[in-house]
């Protein structure tokens, strides 16, 4: 069964001097608890495709349906409210703010939705005891290790319960360790909590971890390999 | 508005985060904003001065003198001024002041019969009696405010415009600067200046009915020819000119605390802009998980608001305890500019400061606002 359906997205960027056309006439479908990872040179548009899928930008033409809703047909604040209710996103810089501690930082999310504080205080406790975090919950980011950052954004991913998971180079700034854990972690989204996840990455090891790898160049698929 | 006030304590910490810029733009804003808050307060002392003038009193005063030390007419006016039709009480003064330009200590004695007195100025005792002045011929009725700038209190011997004095009353009256001046008996100050047969002015009470200024007219009429020629005029304006130029000096000042709250606008903007420059990632993620742009911009606008109001509470407050502890009184021909920061001062210093923060947040929440998410989240 489908969740995304990518369907003839084109994506043209316009600058002062040149047009640029990092996605082109592209199609894709992604399946309720598949893990997908986005994998290409730099510039064969896997960013720009993982930001279509997140409603972080909209696509030139085309449409992207995620869980039946066009993605591609909402307007900014449309935009915004999905994003709350059906996206996680996980950056390749964690991107936690500093001033915040873990439980805060992963609470953020929940503060767009309407939950009382009973509620939203149990929810980051959940999302924090499925990273393995349950003894930071006070901590700064300062105070914790690059990895326990990633961890700590994967709660702030999965805390609102999000239809799909998007990823970014999540272990870009990762020792080989770290990223190793945060893979299984994000395989365990996957296998345990069914989430769906569309993970962009350089890294072949990181890629193993996919159910699909989708190999992009100049903005088109180029070949698909499966259990990598 | 639910979403965000959860956010406000984020907001809040944010605006703290760089301590050192945020309490260097805290000392600017509140230094402007005690500027502000201090050119506001001069500004309500000459208003204050201005509208407790307005008063049914017209003032005799020597024609073409300004400071009351020149003015000098003869005590026998008294007897022609009371025959003008309309007049119901005539109170000689003998002002000493002991400077004419603008002080900061002004000490202003009214010479005045002691049966008249209180035809003229309604007084309301605030320790002391008219009874006990009247029976020393020593006696002083000291003003509030002159008694609590030189702590004068009820039964001592002072010292007041080169005269000794023994105090009998503290007084209050809604007249214009009575609060700084000291009461004694007129031939006391006649003596003691080697003015004895003269007043600076008279203070007159028109009946009901009667047109002040057509008084004043037919009193200007009958000494046009006197040895000293009289010019009367309201109490109101009479104050007005007095006061005129510092009036003027402060209007231009007023400028000046405009200026101060400019300068405050433009260093929360600059702190403003830098703190959400340097956290384009922050935002990026904070619209990712699904914050609207409007949103981002209100809770910039919340740091700008914060600074500005703590910045503008400090500085307001520092002027109200400087004033409060060492009360102020700018003096300027013998009335007395009560520099007394008031609740409409503080209110205005504080809406300034909060407008202020919110206008200076404009800026840089329009520049977050304006840059496209895709290219903030492609940059962390």
């Amino acid at each position: 069964m489908s969740l995304i359906q990518v369907q003839g997205v084109t994506k043209t960027f316009h600058s002062l001097s040149e047009e640029v056309t990092p996605i082109r006439d592209l199609d894709l479908v992604v399946g309720k608890g598949e893990f997908v990872v986005l994998m290409g040179p730099s510039g064969s548009g896997k960013t720009t495709l993982l930001h279509l899928l997140a409603g972080i930008d909209r696509p030139t033409s085309g449409r992207v349906l995620v869980a039946g809703e066009d993605v591609s047909a909402m307007n900014a604040s449309q935009l915004a409210r999905w994003r709350t209710r059906a996206v996680g996103y996980v950056f390749q810089q964690y991107n936690l703010i500093p001033v915040l501690t873990a439980f805060e930082n992963v609470e953020v999310p929940l503060l767009l939705l309407r939950l009382s504080r009973r509620e939203r205080e149990a929810k980051v406790a959940t999302a924090l005891a499925a990273v393995g975090l349950s003894d930071r919950v006070h901590h700064l980011p300062r105070q914790l290790s690059g990895g326990q950052q990633q961890r700590v954004a994967i709660a702030r991913a999965i805390v609102a319960d999000p239809v799909v998971v998007f990823a970014d180079e999540p272990t870009g700034n990762l020792d080989r360790t770290a990223a190793a854990l945060t893979m299984q972690l994000l395989r365990r989204l996957v296998d345990e909590f069914g989430k769906t996840l569309v993970m962009v990455t350089h890294d072949p090891v990181a890629a193993q971890a996919a159910d699909r790898v989708v190999h992009l160049d100049k903005g088109q698929i180029v070949d698909e390999v499966l259990d990598a | 508005m639910r979403e965000l006030l959860a956010f406000l304590p984020y907001a809040l910490r944010t605006a703290l985060r760089a301590r050192t810029r945020s309490v260097l733009t805290l000392l600017g804003a509140a230094l402007a904003m005690a500027l502000f808050a201090f050119v506001r307060t001069v500004d309500d002392g000459v208003q204050s001065l201005a509208e407790r003038a307005d008063q049914p009193v017209l003032v005799v005063f020597q024609d073409s003198r300004f400071c009351p030390l020149t003015s000098e007419l003869p005590r026998r006016y008294e007897r022609t001024i009371r025959d003008v039709p309309g007049v119901a009480a005539v109170l000689p003064t003998l002002v000493f002041i002991n400077s004419c330009r603008s002080n900061l200590d002004l000490v202003t004695l009214h010479g005045v019969d002691a049966n008249d007195l209180e035809r003229v100025y309604p007084l309301q005792f605030l320790a002391g009696s008219v009874a006990d002045w009247r029976v020393h011929a020593d006696g002083a009725l000291v003003g509030e405010r002159l008694a609590a700038r030189r702590g004068i209190a009820v039964g001592q011997r002072v010292r007041l415009g080169e005269i000794d004095v023994q105090v009998s009353g503290i007084v209050r009256s809604e007249t214009a600067g009575v609060a700084n001046l000291a009461f004694v008996h007129l031939d006391l100050l006649g003596l003691a200046r080697k003015r004895l047969g003269t007043a600076t002015q008279f203070l007159v009470t028109v009946q009901d009915g009667a047109d002040p200024e057509q008084i004043a007219r037919a009193i200007d009429a009958k000494f046009c020819t006197d040895e000293a020629r009289t010019d009367t005029k309201g109490m109101q304006a009479f104050v007005a000119a007095a006061i005129g130029e510092i009036a003027q000096v402060v209007a231009f000042a007023r400028w000046l605390g405009y200026l101060a709250v400019l300068v405050v606008a433009l260093v929360l903007a600059n702190t403003v802009f830098i703190s959400a420059e340097s956290r384009a990632a922050e935002m990026g993620v904070l619209e990712t998980i699904g914050l609207t742009k409007p949103r981002l911009m209100a809770l910039i606008a919340c740091e700008g608001i914060a600074l500005g109001l703590v910045g503008g509470a400090l500085g307001t407050a520092v002027v109200l305890a400087v004033l409060w502890l060492r009360p102020v009184t700018l003096g300027v021909e013998g009335y007395g500019i009560d520099l007394v920061p008031g609740g409409a001062t503080v209110v205005h210093s504080l809406l300034a400061a909060l407008l202020t923060g919110a206008l200076a947040s404009l800026p840089p929440a329009i520049a977050v606002a304006r840059r496209p998410l895709h290219l903030v989240v492609k940059a962390e």
